[in-house]
């Protein structure tokens, strides 16, 4: 029975991983520290990078200077619960050659 | 370029440090699709438009250069304005015809019909009409392959 609960949730898992790297939209997941945790392929293709490339490096290092502070004011306005979501035009930094 | 992204907070697990989910709108598909309409407004066939009671929903350069109105004059205007007044009757019922369900006897085929450049002469253009429907309404969009003078 256990195996079959445990069989069902990787499945699912599974299912969400697939959906999240092979959607055309841009996905990325952010920790507490600012560093992405996971990033698809259509974030990645969007900067010109390898997703394997993005993953583990700050925000910081691919935003452009004049979008940080705002940056961090939105996340802290939604950890502090002042807003639910938030959206917004971004500007990314030139990938540098 | 800034491109729009939305931010949100979600706890993976309960307890778990919160992470932020973020997502980011590619411009490349916009970028494609906008690049592909302006070759059809640039073609060199005249392309236009149409909805269901021949009203111009879409006059592109080649229709401006072949026909000789702009898309300002004819976005919105009924196509009959292009018929010769004696083709005129036999046109406006063929439309209300096929307004009403009627089968529209041109479409996927090419024909030669007599119009009217913007100029007043009288002229006969080789004309491909297809359909596409869009909120349950027949659309035609008429690829105009270039005039000549009536023989």
């Amino acid at each position: 029975m256990l195996a079959v609960a445990n069989e069902t949730e990787r499945a699912s898992k599974e299912q969400l991983r697939t959906a999240f790297d092979h959607a055309t939209t841009g996905l990325t997941l952010v920790d507490d520290s600012g560093r992405y945790v996971r990033v698809n392929r259509a974030f990645a293709d969007l900067l010109d990078y390898g997703t394997e490339e993005l993953v583990g490096r700050s925000f910081r290092e691919i935003t452009a200077d004049t979008d940080h502070d705002a940056d961090v004011a939105v996340a802290n306005d939604l950890i502090s619960r002042s807003r639910r979501a938030a959206l917004r035009e971004k500007r990314y930094a030139e990938r540098a050659r | 370029m800034p491109v729009p992204v939305s931010n949100s907070l979600i706890q993976p697990t309960a307890g778990c440090p919160w992470q932020l989910l973020n997502t980011v709108e590619s411009l490349a598909e916009r970028r494609a699709a906008e690049a592909r309409l302006l070759e059809v407004h640039s073609a060199v066939d005249g392309i236009f438009s149409l909805d269901e009671r021949s009203r111009v929903i879409a006059w592109t350069l080649g229709a401006e250069r072949l026909l000789g109105y702009p898309a300002a004059d004819m976005l919105g205007q009924n196509l009959d304005r292009l018929v010769p007044p004696r083709c005129r009757d036999a046109h406006n019922a063929d439309v209300s015809r096929v307004a009403a369900g009627g089968k529209a006897h041109l479409v996927d085929s090419t024909v030669e019909v007599p119009v009217i450049h913007a100029d007043g002469r009288d002229l006969i253009t080789e004309l491909s009409l297809s359909q596409w429907s869009q909120n349950g309404k027949p659309h035609y969009i008429c690829a105009s392959r270039g005039t000549r003078h009536p023989a």
